[in-house]
């Protein structure tokens, strides 16, 4: 099975750590300020969709407001896959990181 | 109190193209949330700025997004449709190979058209340059390519309008000139004196030495890379001496190498290998008198001024020359001499335009055919996917989604039939290049046209078939088609026995212009052209044969294979001098083709002497010449007839004398070709060219081995250089060879590409009638009218494709056979013919089928419901 990428794996964590209220807006809010970049909404809903099309992410609609003009939201939730997969990733990176001392970056 | 406040209309309509339509809606709600809390904490200018940027930087990732998406289901399509086709993989050949061999004629003819279109397109000057060309009679038609020497310096002198003037003099027509470095000796073809501005006027690149100035200085001679490889290897030739004959007289003339020139490229009309300084030249180049192989082309400051200079050209020439000019001077385009000039005294032969309409519709025809046959093996095959398209249907596939289903496989099958294009080109390149004459390699497809040419046929092809086809096959109702009741067929029956016969008419027709083409090329060829050219062997003469010519043609008789030998300034084929003569009761002058001879000249040749005598005079006396003419002499100098001709007097420039004897009309150059009015008379050998020998074809090999050791013993200091006459004649018709041969090759794909068609329709209607046959087999038919039944529509079909196609291609054929002035007649058996042969082709197509389902045993057929 192929890896996520930093980007979708960026996302699914940004929607954990939103936990309910994961959908466009904050989600990209949440990513931007961990990151330390402004991106673009593109840039989400990029990742969002193969993320959707693996069946990583659970989407569901909610009420609509009158601030999106009427329209309702996108809301974004992990799967049980989506959370295995990161789950994997973690355990990749931690055994990739496992035994090298910080002195090693001088 | 809040504002009630939208996002700007212009950048939401943007992002709603290339949001995917699931989740615009709202997806776009996000935008606006954000958008609103811009808003509010900064203003509506922040606000707006914040959304155009967000345009600017998502859609780049959007669209690429929709493309993905976009390529995930048109790959779910393609996996489909590539199952389908493994499916049924007999009519998926057909269907490839049809596209395939179609696509491929569309391709080389699009290469070769591409290749004529562009010649001397490469020129940066070339909309401007204009080729000086003559017209010896009054009604203004350009009859000759070459001109005199000095038109061109004096037009620059006269008129402004005249930026440049570049004159070029080829000097290896006919015989070849003779080029030397140390030991490498060669005759060359193509060695041509030039003007210096030869390089700064058209655009012939220097690798080495200086455009400007290579060929301003007097003995300098330019070559080519080629050339350069052929006489220095590796050694630098910049400064080194050449030793040439370009006069063929024997007396060498020396010129120092100034620079290299990269090779002429292809598509040029005409192509050199030496260019030697012009003011080295022997004759008087400020000259008006006497058609030389010279080549005069005009840089003008504007295409436009071309009319009106030309309307004062007759005015120039009687200016510079006489009251009384027997020709005038027109201008012709660069560009328009590949393929509309076919003067006299072309440096080479020219392509036609006709060929170029020829190939266009052919690539058409085959085409269509291959078109028409993907059509209707899909819609007759609907039958058997109309479950399929039931059964989607019932799951809730849309009508849209199927036709572009449909229309996918359609596009596949024209992309893997254009893939096999190409693969088929590759393989024909060598035939192709071979028959039109050109170097055509693989990396010309490469380029931009053709590649785009081709993927526009597969598209447009792909796209045709497929639509018909998705349309048909994506209407069938879902609860006929599960049911069983197939709907192929019916109305649209119709339709495709018209394609089939469509195709039919179209292969017949080919047949019959194949046929025809190499009756008319048989024709030709063994007709008479007047003098016996497939006995005559003709070597260039060269300084020692004229001073020992009695010594050498003593020797060559003694061997009774030859039978005579003459010499004469010019041969048939081998290029023609012009001029002026004066017939007695003609005021004017009569522009003749002249021959100087000597006086075995008609007996070697076998030229039928119609009234008068041959020349029997010993002596050469220009005061009291005999001559001979032909039969058109006699009527353009205004005699009743031959006998009348005899004794009248003639005079050309110093030589004057009486009409010995008037022959027949001969064919100088080819039978595209009226035969040309010509004088002969007897000049010193100094003035002849050729060395004629006419020897017994039957006893040919003794013949050439009783030359060979005349010409070692006493001609040793030159190579024996010859070529054989009919060889000479036969290549003035190679393009006519060539159509015959393209059109039977094309002939032949059509005709396959209409049998597989025929195959595929004829499988599938077998197919249709399984049931049948097997009723009526249970009921005691036999094999034979099982046969018949399924047969005989098939060949109703042909029958009505062979009476819609006669008269056509007796149209066509006429045409093409007006181009000649001999031709040969459309004789009934060659439609009879291809009747024949049409009717065979589809009887064996059809039979294998009809056999295979007339011998089914009538349990197999039946066994199915």
């Amino acid at each position: 099975m192929k890896l996520l990428s930093r980007n979708e794996e960026i996302v699914l964590l940004a929607i954990l750590r939103l936990k309910q209220n994961a959908y466009g807006v904050t989600i990209r809010e949440q990513v931007s300020e961990a990151t330390g970049q402004d991106w673009s909404f593109g840039q989400i809903y990029v990742p969002l969709d193969k993320l959707t099309q693996k069946g990583f992410v659970i989407k569901t609609l909610s009420e609509p407001t009158s601030q999106r003009g009427g329209r309702s939201k996108c809301m974004y939730t992990l799967s049980s896959t989506g959370k295995q997969a990161l789950k994997e990733i973690r355990q990749i990176q931690d055994s990739l990181w496992d035994g090298i001392p910080e002195y090693a970056f001088d | 109190m809040r504002e009630r406040s939208c996002p700007p209309r212009l950048a939401e309509w943007l992002f709603r193209i290339f949001l995917r339509k699931d989740d615009r809606f709202h997806r776009l709600g996000d935008f606006e949330e954000v958008f609103h809390t811009v808003f509010v904490s900064e203003g509506r200018f922040r606000a707006w700025r914040w959304y155009w940027q967000q345009i600017v930087r998502s859609v780049p990732e959007l669209a690429m997004n929709s493309f993905y998406w976009s390529a995930a289901m048109l790959n779910n399509y393609t996996k489909i449709a590539t199952r389908n086709l493994k499916k049924s993989k007999g009519y998926s050949f057909i269907n490839i190979s049809g596209l395939a061999i179609g696509m491929a004629c569309c391709l080389l003819i699009v290469l070769y058209i591409q290749d004529e279109l562009s010649y001397d397109t490469f020129h940066l000057n070339a909309d401007r340059i204009f080729r000086i060309v003559a017209s010896s009679s009054e009604d203004g038609i350009p009859t000759n390519a070459n001109g005199i020497f000095g038109t061109g310096p004096a037009l620059k002198k006269d008129f402004p309008e005249v930026q440049d003037y570049v004159r070029i003099r080829r000097m290896g027509q006919g015989t070849k000139r003779y080029v030397g470095y140390g030991d490498r000796k060669f005759y060359e073809e193509w060695f041509f004196f030039a003007d210096p501005n030869i390089f700064t006027m058209f655009t012939f690149p220097l690798i080495r030495g200086d455009a400007e100035k290579a060929l301003t200085e007097p003995n300098a001679i330019v070559i080519t890379e080629t050339m350069a490889k052929k006489y220095f290897d590796n050694e630098d030739p910049m400064g080194k001496t050449l030793k040439t004959d370009p006069y063929n007289s024997g007396e060498m003339m020396l010129f120092q190498v100034t620079g290299i020139a990269k090779d002429v490229p292809q598509n040029s009309h005409f192509h050199f290998d030496f260019l030697a300084t012009y003011s080295n030249q022997k004759e008087d180049l400020t000259s008006f008198n006497g058609f030389m192989q010279n080549f005069t082309y005009i840089l003008l400051d504007d295409a436009s001024s071309a009319n009106v200079l030309e309307s004062k050209l007759l005015d120039f020439l009687k200016r510079h020359w006489r009251e009384d000019p027997y020709y005038t001077n027109h201008l012709q385009p660069l560009k328009d001499i590949r393929l509309d000039s076919h003067l006299r005294s072309e440096i080479e032969p020219n392509g036609n335009i006709a060929y170029i309409y020829v190939f266009s519709i052919v690539a058409v025809f085959v085409l269509t055919i291959a078109c028409i046959n993907f059509i209707n093996l899909s819609t007759a095959r609907s039958a058997k996917r109309a479950k399929e398209v039931g059964l989607r249907k019932v799951v809730g596939a849309q009508r849209k989604q199927l036709m572009v289903q449909f229309l996918d496989e359609s596009i596949l099958v024209s992309f893997l039939g254009g893939v096999c294009a190409i693969v088929l080109v590759a393989l024909l390149l060598p035939v192709f290049n071979s028959i039109s004459d050109k170097t055509v390699t693989l990396h010309f497809l490469l380029r931009l046209t053709p590649l785009a040419a081709l993927l526009g046929i597969v598209v447009i092809v792909g796209f045709i078939s497929g639509s018909y086809v998705s349309f048909v096959l994506s209407s069938f109702a879902p609860v006929q088609t599960i049911k069983g009741v197939s709907s192929a067929g019916g109305g649209k029956r119709r339709l495709r026995e018209g394609l089939v016969i469509f195709q039919f008419v179209l292969s017949i027709i080919m047949i019959i212009c194949t046929l025809t083409a190499q009756k008319q090329i048989r024709f030709i060829t063994s007709r008479s052209t007047g003098y016996h050219r497939d006995e005559i062997l003709v070597i260039p003469l060269n300084k020692d044969v004229r001073a020992g010519y009695m010594a050498v043609r003593n020797e060559l008789l003694k061997s009774p294979t030859i039978h005579n030998t003459t010499t004469s300034s010019y041969v048939p084929t081998r290029g023609s001098f012009h001029n002026g003569v004066t017939f007695e009761g003609r005021d004017e002058v009569l522009t003749q083709v002249l021959y100087f001879i000597d006086k075995e000249f008609v007996d070697t040749y076998g030229i039928q002497i119609l009234e008068g005598q041959d020349i029997i005079s010993e002596t050469i006396d220009p005061s009291h010449s005999e001559f001979l003419i032909s039969e058109l002499t006699v009527t353009e100098a205004g005699y009743d007839s031959p006998l009348d001709a005899l004794g009248k007097q003639v005079r050309y420039r110093n030589v004057q004398g009486v009409i010995n004897g008037v022959v027949s009309n001969i064919n100088l150059y080819s039978f595209h070709k009226e035969p040309w009015a010509m004088v002969f008379f007897v000049t010193p050998i100094e003035y002849h060219n050729y060395l004629s020998i006419r020897l017994d074809a039957n006893r040919y090999g003794e013949a050439m081995a009783h030359i060979q050791n005349v010409w070692k013993r006493l001609i040793p200091d030159y190579p024996l250089v010859y070529f054989f006459l009919d060889a000479s004649f036969e290549k003035m018709h190679r393009a006519d060879a060539r159509l015959g041969v393209i059109f039977r090759y094309f002939g032949l794909m059509a005709v396959i590409v209409a049998c597989m068609g025929l195959f595929g329709l004829a499988s599938f209607s077998a197919e249709q009638k399984t049931k049948e046959i097997g009723i009526r087999k249970v009921l005691g038919a036999p094999i034979i009218s099982v046969y018949l039944l399924l047969a005989k529509s098939f060949m109703k079909w042909v029958l009505l494709a062979n009476i819609i196609a006669w008269p056509l291609a007796y149209l066509v054929m006429k045409q093409w056979l007006d181009n000649f002035v001999y031709r040969t007649r459309l004789d009934l058996w060659i439609f009879m013919a291809s009747g024949l042969a049409s009717f065979t082709v589809a009887l064996l197509t059809v039979s294998w089928q009809s056999i295979k389902a007339a011998v089914t045993r009538p349990t197999e057929s039946l066994k199915y419901e």
